[in-house]
């Protein structure tokens, strides 16, 4: 389909298909109307014999027609969708929003999938029948101008007006569909992974049970919908029976002969009007997916050349504290730092604060690896230069000999913390830059490739690592000890080796840890 | 493919369809008789009346068809929701994504194979068993020419079906993952964003988009053309048997009028039928697929396994996890008491403590317990959905208040918004590490449970917390019974008793 490049050009070409398509598939019922009026004043044999030569051409036009109509409009939407995705990308990258979420990203494919449904199933169908509409409106002129009439109020009530009146009702559900939904997947999230807890403290009972109510609530919305739509059509189908009476009554004087051919012309049309009316009374609804993924880029975030924080302060949306006050910290390039602190102390917000100041590599706390081939996670898709076989003397090298450069990932959670932790490693050194800055490099691995990931950090040019894994303290130039949000002491090494200081009381607690252990 | 409803629902499903597509053909009746009489006879009759009437009949009869099949799929989901709810249990936080997804996914894909597929079905068969029925009476030779045609249809889907299945399955297990890899770097934005590469990602995803849309195609290519092919064979035969009936008016003149109208007006009907029962076989099929997924998981019985007994103990335990982690094992905890359990990680000390709590059933032996008032103080903490009070266990204000003043939590959660009814979503716990510590350890003083089951939390915390830890961890022992997984000396010479885990079994050290 090289020939239709253009989406614009698609779009146009599956509506115009569509028309003639449609018109065609009304004209068969029109025409064997038409043929048994005529059969009855006698005509010549070879007339009949045309048109059914007729009806069976536009029947297999129209199967072509509507191949071709949903290859175009498919091709094309997709084609947008695509556009849609690699646009939402681009302005995510830097946006602050967090997207590490399950639920974040479930939602997100909710909103793509609906503006796929937007295009192929009311976009498309809607205008094609809207525009048959038009065109049999044109054609009623023929006969006469009560029948045009009748077209023009049909068309308005049920192509406009019905899904105009139920728009809200869809509205509502679907606000409400969504609260529940939320409410719903938080619940789910407590009972699974707060299930140990809610069992011990025997809640388990009454949370399942007010977890299935929810997700009862949310199941009668289900309910209401197909009751709404149901309705909806009920609603049409009265107006239909209408028109057809009143198409006889306004013509059975005049129009005789024309009236069976007209009777199955109006049935066929409602036919193709009933799939319509729920896609068109929920536009409201697919609206505001198409507004959810075209948000507005953010604002670049700007580097400076220096590792420098002063008296900064930070606070998490929607916190009433401050998970960071009044810090200060500074790296000259060259230098060795270590954070140390009680978990929740605030290490990993100071980290992330970091680094906003330069470009450096990182090993944040969660790691993110992608469906994608080893060699595609390491060398981020390209971005940093490696051959399938440097990736796979690193692989080795770290002991992760299990997996080769070609191999596909699935998804993080295929592998094992400290697996993780190794790729991010391998990524880190591909990436070839001069600061480090790392968040508990060492959790989930043994001693020895604990020992060597240890070995890799600290051959680097300037480091600042978050840990709780203490044994390595003195190969750092600096040590920082957190608490509650507040850098208590930031101390050189070996001033901190003396009683009297958090620095050395923790190393106290971690190495009577290390020594009960064994 | 089975319909999967009991018989009473069939019942019900068939007798409202027979109700409904009777109206319908009794409308074409009507409105054929009143055609005939116009267009023949030149006289207008009160038929239109009967036939707006049986219209309207078929209207209501279609919209309690609809509303049936939504109360019979609500239920039969809702029953899947339940299974699924009830089946969670202490692992399934391990495949978290999965049980999310059954219920999340798998459970919404399979709805359409209880709102359109069964109801579609049945109706159709009903619709074309009726309108055969009615031809015979009325034209049977255009009742022949539908009989003869019909099979057409199925063989066709038959034989392109064989021939595309497996390629479109295998196309449609590419396509998921492909259509992941977007939601895969959105979720992963931010190692993007470190490692500065937004460039080569998106010539990836550019890629893998117009390789998406290039297999997206191929598998509809294959749909579009079944329904082209489909389209044929109908124009075939409602050609066939307009030919049939022009042919007897204008040659043999032995039918009428509303003999022709009526036949023209009930076989695109029939057609229609079958190429609707046709594309819902296909979505029948993707939705069982889903079903197969909604059903593959691994039942725990929830049910009670541990015996009442004088003392907590373990009698002849063996526990897997599959490997086996405790061999054969016999242990008598005293009635109160600090115990201390050290050993490597990995060695299987938590699954030891859950199956204490009633959380994991030993595959041999028993365990007795001399009350099942327990509790259990984890090294995690997984918080959502509820608030402090709830964590706490809803007792009494002042209670709760003193206990979290003794504790030296009253300031940071007094200090909160809603103090002790903050809700807490997704984890957002706005306590620092120790005083999470601290916040379990007020749970146990104020439950006050016979039995307490710990994990030493391993991170270092202030000496100040710990040595309130410490202090009334020794107030607790004595009125209970405290098992602890210990990784800290100063805990271990706090202790009692003290067992070594080791190699699949346990050891009393002192």
């Amino acid at each position: 389909m090289t020939f239709f490049k253009n989406e614009r050009s698609r779009v146009l070409l599956s509506i115009v298909l569509g028309i003639i398509g449609g018109l065609v598939g009304i004209s068969i019922f029109g025409l064997s109307g038409y043929m048994i009026s005529l059969s009855y004043f006698e005509p010549p044999l070879f007339i009949i014999i045309l048109i059914i030569v007729v009806i069976k051409l536009f029947g297999m036009a129209k199967g072509v027609f509507r191949y071709f109509e949903r290859l175009f409009s498919h091709e094309a939407t997709f084609e947008l969708i695509n556009s849609l995705r690699k646009n939402y990308f681009k302005d995510s990258i830097h946006s602050e929003e967090e997207t590490n979420h399950e639920w974040f990203v479930s939602r997100l494919n909710t909103h793509f999938e609906r503006i796929e449904d937007y295009y192929i199933r009311i976009i498309y169908p809607f205008m094609t029948t809207a525009l048959i509409a038009i065109i049999l409106t044109l054609l009623a002129f023929i006969v006469n101008i009560k029948l045009v009439l009748i077209m023009v109020v049909f068309t308005l009530i049920t192509l406009i007006v019905i899904p105009f009146l139920f728009q809200n009702k869809f509205k509502v559900l679907d606000e409400e569909n969504n609260t529940k939904l939320d409410q719903l997947y938080m619940a789910m999230y407590h009972l699974i992974h707060g299930f140990t807890d809610l069992y011990v403290s025997n809640r388990i009972k009454d949370k399942k049970h007010d977890t299935l109510e929810m997700f009862k609530d949310l199941n009668e919305i289900e309910r209401k919908r197909m009751k709404t739509e149901s309705i909806m059509v009920f609603v049409t189908q009265v107006f239909q029976i209408v028109a057809i009476v009143t198409i006889i009554l306004s013509l059975e004087h005049t129009h005789a002969l024309y009236l069976p051919m007209l009777v199955l012309l109006f049935l066929n049309f409602a036919e193709i009007v009933f799939p319509i009316l729920r896609p068109a009374a929920e536009y409201k609804n697919v609206k505001a997916s198409l507004t959810e993924v075209e948000k507005k880029p953010s604002d670049m975030q700007i580097m400076t050349e220096k590792i420098v924080l002063e008296n900064h302060s930070f606070r998490y949306e929607g916190s009433k504290r401050d998970a960071l006050y009044g810090v200060n910290f500074k790296v000259a390039p060259g230098e060795k730092h270590v954070i140390i602190g009680p978990s929740g102390s605030g290490k990993t917000t100071l980290l992330n604060q970091l680094l906003r100041t330069k470009s450096a590599s990182v090993m944040p706390q969660f790691l993110d690896f992608y469906n994608a081939t080893i060699h595609e996670n390491v060398t981020m898709f390209g971005a940093n230069d490696a051959t399938e076989k440097e990736v796979n003397a690193l692989l080795e090298e770290y002991k992760l000999s299990a997996v080769k450069s070609d191999t596909h990932m699935y998804y993080t959670h295929h592998m094992s913390t400290g697996e993780q932790k190794r790729l991010q490693i391998i990524r880190m050194l591909l990436e070839d830059k001069n600061i480090w800055i790392l968040d508990e490099p060492t959790a989930g691995l043994s001693a020895e490739l604990s020992k060597k990931v240890w070995d890799t950090v600290m051959s680097q040019e300037t480091v600042i690592v978050a840990t709780h894994d203490l044994s390595h303290l003195e190969a750092f130039d600096f040590i920082h000890y957190i608490e509650n949000g507040r850098v208590l002491e930031t101390l050189k090494v070996e001033e901190a080796m003396k009683p009297d200081t958090h620095i050395y009381e923790a190393v106290q607690n971690f190495n009577e840890l290390i020594q009960t252990l064994e | 493919m089975k319909l999967e409803l009991t018989k009473k629902q069939t019942l019900v499903y068939t007798l409202i369809s027979v109700l409904a597509t009777g109206s319908y053909l009794l409308f074409g009746h009507y409105i054929s008789t009143f055609l005939d009489a116009l267009i023949i006879e030149h006289t207008t009759s009160n038929t239109i009346f009967y036939m707006a009437l049986a219209f309207i009949l078929f209207m209501t009869f279609d919209f309690f068809y609809k509303n049936y099949t939504g109360r019979v799929s609500t239920n039969v989901v809702s029953n899947y929701g339940q299974m699924i709810i009830d089946d969670i249990h202490v692992r399934s936080a391990q495949e978290s994504e999965r049980t999310m997804n059954r219920l999340f996914v798998h459970l919404d894909k399979y709805r359409p194979y209880l709102t359109q597929f069964v109801p579609t079905i049945i109706n159709t068969v009903v619709k074309v068993v009726m309108i055969i029925a009615v031809l015979i009476y009325v034209d049977w030779i255009a009742a022949l020419i539908l009989i003869i045609s019909a099979p057409f249809i199925p063989l066709f889907y038959i034989l392109v079906g064989l021939r595309t299945q497996d390629e479109a399955k295998k196309k449609a297990d590419e396509f998921d993952e492909m259509g992941t890899l977007f939601l895969n770097l959105i979720r992963g934005k931010k190692t993007i964003h470190y490692t500065e590469s937004e460039q080569a990602v998106e010539k990836a995803l550019d890629k893998s988009n117009v390789q998406f849309l290039k297999t997206t195609m191929e598998i509809l290519k294959y749909a579009f053309q079944s329904t082209m092919m489909l389209e044929f064979i109908t124009i075939l035969g409602i050609g066939l048997v307009a030919l049939e009936v022009g042919l007897r008016i204008i040659i043999f003149k032995d039918i009428s009028f509303y003999t022709a109208f009526y036949v023209l007006f009930l076989s695109p009907l029939f057609y229609s039928g079958l190429k609707v029962m046709g594309t819902e076989f296909h979505n029948g099929k993707t939705a069982l697929a889903h079903k197969e997924k909604l059903e593959e998981y691994i039942s725990v019985s929830n049910k009670e396994y541990r015996e009442k007994g004088d003392t907590l103990a373990l009698n002849d335990v063996t526990l897997t996890v599959p490997r086996v982690i405790l061999d054969n094992e016999s242990i008598k905890f005293p009635k109160t008491g600090l115990v201390a359990i050290t050993g490597q990680s990995g060695v299987g000390k938590s699954t030891l403590l859950r199956a204490l709590l009633g959380l994991h059933r030993p595959d041999e032996g028993t365990i007795t317990v001399p009350s099942y008032n327990m509790d259990y103080i984890s090294d995690t903490l997984y918080l959502s959905d509820t608030t402090i009070y709830e964590f706490l266990g809803c007792g009494e204000e002042e209670t709760i208040k003193s206990v979290l003043r003794d504790l030296g939590l009253f300031f940071s959660i007094y200090n909160l918004e809603n103090g002790i009814h903050t809700y807490i979503k997704n984890n957002n716990i706005p306590l620092s590490g120790g005083e999470i510590v601290r916040l379990k350890l007020a749970r146990v003083i104020i439950r006050r449970p016979d039995v307490i089951l710990m994990d030493e939390p391993t991170e270092f915390l202030d000496s100040r917390t710990e040595a309130l830890v410490l202090e009334k961890l020794y107030e607790l022992k004595k009125e209970c019974l405290i098992v602890a997984v210990v990784h800290r000396r100063q805990l271990l010479s706090y202790s009692d008793v003290h067992y070594e885990y080791k190699n699949n079994e346990i050891r009393r050290v002192r």
